[in-house]
């Protein structure tokens, strides 16, 4: 066991981006060089991308239960409606047996089984308006659009996630220059060039430089570039192996191909324009 | 009903509108804040209905779809204490399978590369089930896609950095209670 108990209350400020610039630095050299604190990150990591199975699984169950959602609602009228009749006939015998005289009004037991079940039925008009019509013609898939995965026309713009999960918007990268790119591990050229722009620029404090894949996937091995996760979002309309460059208001400037050998001097371009080099 | 129109500027037919286009949202985060997933559809049918009724308190200082949320979250919460729901759960389970067989259930396993089994997570399920509401809660909303830790935070009401330590925290005794678990086997 190396010396890395001082790690250990900087945990949760390391994952809850509270660490000053020069404290998250030595995390994060710290973190390079030592596997064992490595293993102990990645761990947390390992956490949240099964809780995202878990909370996947959670969906699956609750769409299938609100598809089901009738069937026990049914069984249960006819339950209590079959246990009401039952009490009232053993009340019925029962008073008829164990009593001299007769007790006719107590058969009058009876009627009200049928209101007390009335309500599970009820037609509210305020239900109906909050139900969105599971139950009558409306498609019960619509209700419940399964589809989470699928990037659709009401998308965010831009949301991204990191390797621990928080997620991030273009609000987070306003005042500076953005540059991130779609990158995804088969795509071998792509993640070259974007290493080769992050190379060029990264030592340059007024851009921010990011890949990002469609999916959380490895593979990512020679990349040095930080790597973040697309969260259901349309990216800015960014295609695969492309790059978008923003300005400091989250303007876009330029857009290009990864693999285009005169990236990086336009982009080197576009930032002098900016003012940003 | 002109009464809520004229109180609170929000229409029935744009409350209508709000809850269909956020009902997947709310589907999910009622997964997320209910400790047992089949609760979901019944606490999101309260919930609109809820706030059908109270709109006139809809202040339009949020938008409508977290005000909504909110809702569904308080919903939650009381939803589980309540002697009817457990009957109900306890019929429901009465002729419900997860049926893995045959596709019905999407059971989507976590990143392969990670290389943990499937059995760790229906553990971890089983983990999440008995966290505290408040750590269950931000949790389980990180994997609500697109939304974001203030969004988190403001359907909780509480502030972001005390949703991203509930997160850390959260995490920890998950890893924790796994831990345990490997050391039993």
């Amino acid at each position: 066991m190396k010396n890395c108990e001082w790690i250990n209350p900087k945990l949760e400020a390391y994952f809850t981006d509270e660490l000053p610039g020069e404290e998250l630095q030595n995390v994060q050299t710290h973190l390079a060089a030592c596997a064992e604190c490595r293993r102990q990150v990645e761990s947390f990591n390992e956490i949240d991308s099964m809780v995202r199975g878990v909370f996947k699984r959670r969906v699956a169950l609750a769409q299938q239960a609100a598809q089901m959602n009738t069937r026990p609602r049914l069984f249960k009228i006819a339950l209590a409606s079959t246990s009401f009749a039952i009490v009232a006939l053993l009340l019925v015998l029962g008073l008829t047996f164990f009593q001299q005289t007769p007790a006719p009004p107590v058969a009058v037991q009876h009627p009200p089984s049928v209101p007390e079940v009335q309500p599970e039925v009820k037609k509210d008009d305020v239900v109906e308006i909050g139900r969105a019509k599971p139950d009558d013609d409306a498609p019960a898939a619509s209700a419940v659009d399964p589809s989470f995965e699928h990037v659709g026309s009401d998308a965010p713009d831009f949301v991204i996630t990191d390797a621990a999960g928080y997620t991030t918007t273009l609000e987070s990268y306003r005042g500076r220059a953005f540059l991130f790119g779609v990158v995804s591990p088969d795509q071998k050229s792509a993640v070259a060039g974007m290493q080769q722009i992050f190379d060029s620029f990264d030592s340059n404090g007024g851009i921010r430089i990011v890949g990002i894949s469609r999916h959380r996937e490895e593979g990512f091995d020679k990349a040095t570039f930080p790597i973040r996760f697309n969260h259901g979002s349309k990216l800015m309309g960014v295609a695969d192996g492309h790059f978008l460059l923003l300005d400091a208001t989250g303007k876009p400037r330029l857009e290009g191909s990864l693999t285009d050998a005169q990236g990086v001097s336009k982009v080197r371009t576009q930032l002098e324009q900016l003012g940003a080099r | 009903m002109n009464r809520a129109q004229a109180q609170a500027g929000v229409t029935e037919a744009e409350f209508e509108t709000a809850a269909r286009e956020s009902r997947t949202l709310l589907m999910q985060i009622a997964v997320a804040s209910a400790r047992n997933p089949i609760d979901a559809e019944d606490i999101v049918q309260e919930a609109l209905m809820r706030g059908f009724r109270g709109i006139k308190r809809f202040r339009g200082d949020c938008p409508l779809r977290v005000w909504l949320s909110r809702i569904v979250v308080r919903v939650a919460i009381n939803h589980h204490r309540s002697l009817s729901r457990r009957l109900k759960r306890w019929v429901f389970f009465g002729d419900f399978e997860i049926d893995q067989g045959d596709g019905t259930v999407e059971f989507d396993p976590p990143d392969k590369s990670i290389g943990v089994q499937r059995e760790a997570v229906m553990d971890l399920d089983k983990y999440v089930g008995r966290l505290p509401d408040e750590f269950r809660m931000p949790l389980l909303m990180l994997a609500v896609e697109g939304l974001t830790i203030p969004e988190i935070a403001e359907i909780l009401e509480i502030p972001p950095g005390t949703v991203k330590s509930r997160i850390f925290y959260g995490r920890r005794r998950l890893k924790e209670a796994l831990n345990n678990r490997r050391q039993r086997q």
